[in-house]
């Protein structure tokens, strides 16, 4: 097998992590948006500062790919949709089986959040949240997946020069210059030690290092020391932070905050476009949301196939327009019973202008 | 309504203040007052509008020009000399940070005694090394590129981020200042740049868009309170927007007890009461709401005994030298849309008795507009012959105008086109003002010769108030200033203004980062005051 042949075979696990790392988002991004304003700030900064770090897993991928020379897929087929249940070669994860919902901030939100974000030495027995999976089958974990990737670049790096391998220019891969502020700083790749670098900062932000709370990216990033994501989303479960010293096996014993679950606007739990009356305004901002969206994602992928600077039309045309569209929806009660849900953008695919035929 | 700290205004002063305040206490009991509405900033749409057709989505809340016989305008200029108010100031959430362009340089230490070196004006009641490390925290806190090896200032900790390089353009303006024995430096900018930790506010991107900067890198105060209000866990902080604060009552003679403000969008007058107030609403508007605030305790407006409150106005003259050079063999064009490269040489304790100036190489002197060449359809070739052609050279700078008691500024019973009352401002240069302009102009014609260009006759000058400052001037001494070394108005206990107002002088430099950092130092004075760690 020629070294081409082996990278292709590499390509889909790297493809699969961007999906992995991309399908966090929305939920998060959902419960985020769902919490009123003034309300619960401390959490929100909690699950915001989560969702910036998988911000920065898919970069990290992103670059990975790039350094490799392969190609990241973001359109209509790889789009994550809700509710969620991931698979690799046709199994669900084994650590992913239950379902991942779209939904308002809530104890329920936050145990699937707990769930996604669940450390291996943690996972003493299955833990199976929701229904069965529907392929019985057992897949592997996450941790599995990402190690599986590790080895199979150690492997490649074992049989040809590293050059060889990390053979994609690294001027397209996307730099401090078009990535800031979200949880850390991507990392251009050109060697085995650099994508190990990469690969660890995902697992380590995600799990946390081995027995222990941190996520050991301080030496990365030159940030003070923060809980592995698993962690910060326990914090708000328990409503207390942890501190330095705290075990992962025990609850945190840092300091107390306020989580308001009331203070949340009720919306639809994976609302589906179908859902908003046409014509209505819900209808129309949930178009000019998926809209968006797409288009954001099209220019992500863009981004990371080789124009990092179209990084810069997704942040200013896709995500800083996305939210206040996400925010107006959440106001709004699908029809005028009482009691009735909220309306919430619904993350689904339509096709950019220059994509349609 | 009631609260412990009552803020008027939502500019630089307000916003380092308010985070200085919760820091120590994110409990604390802040309302904000804003008179100005919301512009939405980082927004995709107004950005590629203002790109396609230069229009700004602030300009509206600039003031109205004087009036003439053309157009009604607003304002009244009284004096000899017109100093433009309308683009000098945003009215606006976020002040006139919204516009401003970053420029962020330290007072020198001879500054703060200018009196005792030269007989103008007043020294202030603090010296350089007093405020030297409030002006790093400034720095920090509102993002600075700079060089931190630059000798103009001592200074004990870097900037946070890394001077932007010169710029090719800046090539001949530096060769020229190093062959007469000029020192220049990096023009220190609130821009900020790439940094190890993370950070919600974006870098530099150099789009050449900073008068509307698409990733928010430019520091501008709405953004930080945005950002203040969105993730801070600030239970106790609230900031109304629409809010024109009309008088402060006092309880005593020496507690103000809290304000009046209409609330623009209901038309109602809100009453609200606190334990401190800190006026914070620039220059013009802090000062005429001390002169209007009159009583029985204050009949001439708060602070105002000695009749200091609104005189001894000073702003900066800016000028620009023009001149043509004959050929452009390196093809220089803009870069950065920003300048680069300064000179403080004459910003020197040999100059300050005379008024000190400092010079800017400003970007894009070249003035071949490529747009409209292509769209006239002129051919590569042409257009390689016009860009290596003879090309205009700029320098620009600003000089120190000193304080005298007859310049002043007032309100003036009338409405303008925001709601707020008309400001009159009654100036006139002084008569040493035109031979100092000649001093200066001998000085940039010789580095226009050693730049191989040609000055045309005279500068431009605008006096607009962008700089206006000095009409509440800190000192010890009530009879001279009207605040005291804390900002505090001479003679009520919970008073305070955090404005370029409370300057004994300015300098010949940009005021804004000295405001920052006065605003840091008067947050720590408060947070002691109150007992807060």
């Amino acid at each position: 097998m020629t070294l081409e042949q082996h990278k292709s075979r590499l390509y889909p696990l790297l493809q699969t992590a961007m999906e992995l790392e991309l399908s966090t988002i929305p939920p998060y991004l959902t419960a985020l948006l769902s919490i009123k304003r003034e309300a619960n700030r401390v959490a929100a900064g909690l699950i915001r500062s989560v969702m910036m770090e998988e911000m920065l897993h898919m970069v990290l991928v992103g670059n990975l790919m790039s350094s490799l020379g392969g190609k990241i897929c973001l359109n209509q087929d790889t789009l994550p949709s809700y509710p969620l249940r991931l698979e690799f070669e046709g199994h669900g994860f084994k650590d992913r089986e239950f379902d991942i919902n779209l939904e308002a901030f809530s104890p329920q939100a936050i145990q699937t959040f707990l769930q996604i974000e669940l450390p291996t030495s943690l996972a003493r027995q299955p833990q199976r949240l929701m229904a069965q999976p529907k392929i019985s089958v057992p897949g592997i974990t996450l941790g599995e997946f990402y190690q599986r990737i590790i080895g199979a670049l150690d492997a490649l790096c074992a049989a040809y020069p590293e050059s060889a391998v990390f053979n994609g220019d690294p001027g397209r891969q996307i730099s401090e210059q078009y990535y800031w502020g979200g949880g850390g700083k991507p990392i251009i790749i050109t060697s085995l030690a650099q994508a190990k670098a990469a690969l660890e900062v995902i697992i380590k932000q995600g799990e946390g290092g081995d027995d222990s709370i941190f996520d050991g990216d301080e030496h990365y990033f030159d940030q003070a020391e923060e809980v592995a994501h698993y962690f910060r989303f326990n914090e708000v479960a328990l409503g207390r932070r942890y501190r330095p010293g705290d075990k992962p096996h025990e609850p945190p014993t840092g300091e107390a905050f306020a989580v308001d679950y009331q203070a949340v606007y009720p919306i639809k739990r994976n609302p589906r476009h179908g859902d908003y009356a046409a014509g209505s305004r819900l209808a129309t901002l949930n178009q000019q949301f998926n809209r968006q969206y797409s288009l954001m994602l099209s220019q992500l992928e863009q981004a990371f196939n080789g124009h990092p600077a179209v990084l810069y039309d997704a942040i200013v045309n896709g995500m800083h327009g996305m939210t206040p569209i996400a925010q107006e929806m959440m106001t709004l009660p699908l029809d005028d019973t009482a009691g009735a849900s909220h309306g919430a953008p619904s993350f689904e695919w339509i096709a950019p202008p220059y994509q349609q035929a | 309504m009631k609260v412990e700290t009552l803020i008027i205004g939502s500019g630089v002063a307000a916003a380092a203040l308010a985070q200085r305040l919760l820091a120590k206490n994110p409990n604390a009991s802040i309302l904000m007052l804003e008179a100005g509405r919301k512009v939405k900033m980082q927004d995709a749409a107004i950005w590629q509008d203002y790109v396609v057709s230069g229009k700004l989505p602030y300009t509206q809340y600039y003031d109205l020009p004087y009036p003439d016989r053309d157009q009604p305008g607003e304002n009244l200029s009284a004096g000899t000399t017109a100093v433009p108010l309308d683009g000098s100031r945003a009215l606006t959430y976020g002040g006139s940070t919204i516009h401003w362009g970053g420029w962020s340089f330290r007072l020198k230490p001879e500054d703060f005694a200018l009196r005792t070196n030269t007989g103008h004006s007043l020294d202030w009641p603090i010296s350089y090394a007093d405020l030297e490390p409030y002006y790093s925290q400034a720095e920090h806190y509102i993002g600075v590129s700079g060089d931190s090896n630059d000798p103009t200032v001592p200074r004990h900790c870097d900037y946070p981020f890394p001077a932007f390089p010169y710029t090719l353009e800046d090539q001949p303006a530096a060769e020229a200042m190093a062959a007469l024995g000029m020192a220049y430096s990096h023009l220190p900018i609130a821009r900020h740049g790439i940094t190890d930790t993370t950070s919600r506010h974006a870098p530099c991107q150099t789009t050449g868009t900073c008068k509307y900067c698409p990733f928010g890198a430019r520091y501008s105060a709405n953004n930080f309170l945005d950002d203040m209000q969105n993730w801070g866990n600030f239970p106790g902080l609230q900031i109304r927007l629409n809010s024109i604060v009309q008088e402060i009552s006092m309880r005593s003679r020496q507690q103000a007890g809290g304000v009046v403000y209409l609330d623009r969008e209901t038309g109602q007058q809100v009453v609200v009461e606190a334990d401190r107030i800190i006026v914070a609403a620039g220059t013009l508007e802090s000062t005429k709401l001390l002169l209007r605030s009159r009583s029985d305790h204050w009949q001439l407006g708060i602070g105002n005994d000695h009749d200091l409150v609104g005189r001894n106005i000073v702003t900066h003259p800016y000028f620009i030298f023009s001149g043509s050079a004959p050929g452009n063999p390196l093809k220089l064009q803009p870069e950065m849309n920003f300048p680069t490269l300064c000179s403080r040489h004459f910003d020197s304790p040999a100059e300050q008795a005379k008024g000190k100036f400092i010079l800017i190489n400003p970007p894009g002197s070249p003035t071949v507009n490529l747009l409209s060449k292509m769209q006239a359809g002129v051919s590569r070739l042409d257009m390689d012959r016009y860009v290596a052609g003879p090309r205009q050279i700029q320098l620009h700078g600003m000089v120190e105008i000193f304080s005298e008691p007859q310049n002043r500024i007032a309100n003036i019973d009338k409405l303008n086109h925001l709601g707020m009352q008309e400001t009159l401002v009654d100036f006139g240069q002084a008569a040493g003002f035109d031979p100092r302009m000649q001093e200066i102009q001998g000085h940039v014609q010789r580095l226009f010769e050693a730049m191989g260009a040609t000055m045309n006759a005279k500068p431009t000058i605008s006096w607009r108030a962008d700089h206006a400052a000095c009409t509440l001037r800190m000192s010890d001494d009530d009879s001279e200033g009207v605040t005291d070394r804390h900002m505090r108005v001479h003679g009520v206990d919970n008073l305070y203004v955090c404005s370029n107002a409370t300057f004994p002088s300015t300098g010949a430099v940009n005021p804004t980062l000295t405001l920052a950092a006065l605003a840091l130092r008067l947050g720590d004075h408060l947070n002691h005051a109150t007992g807060q760690p």
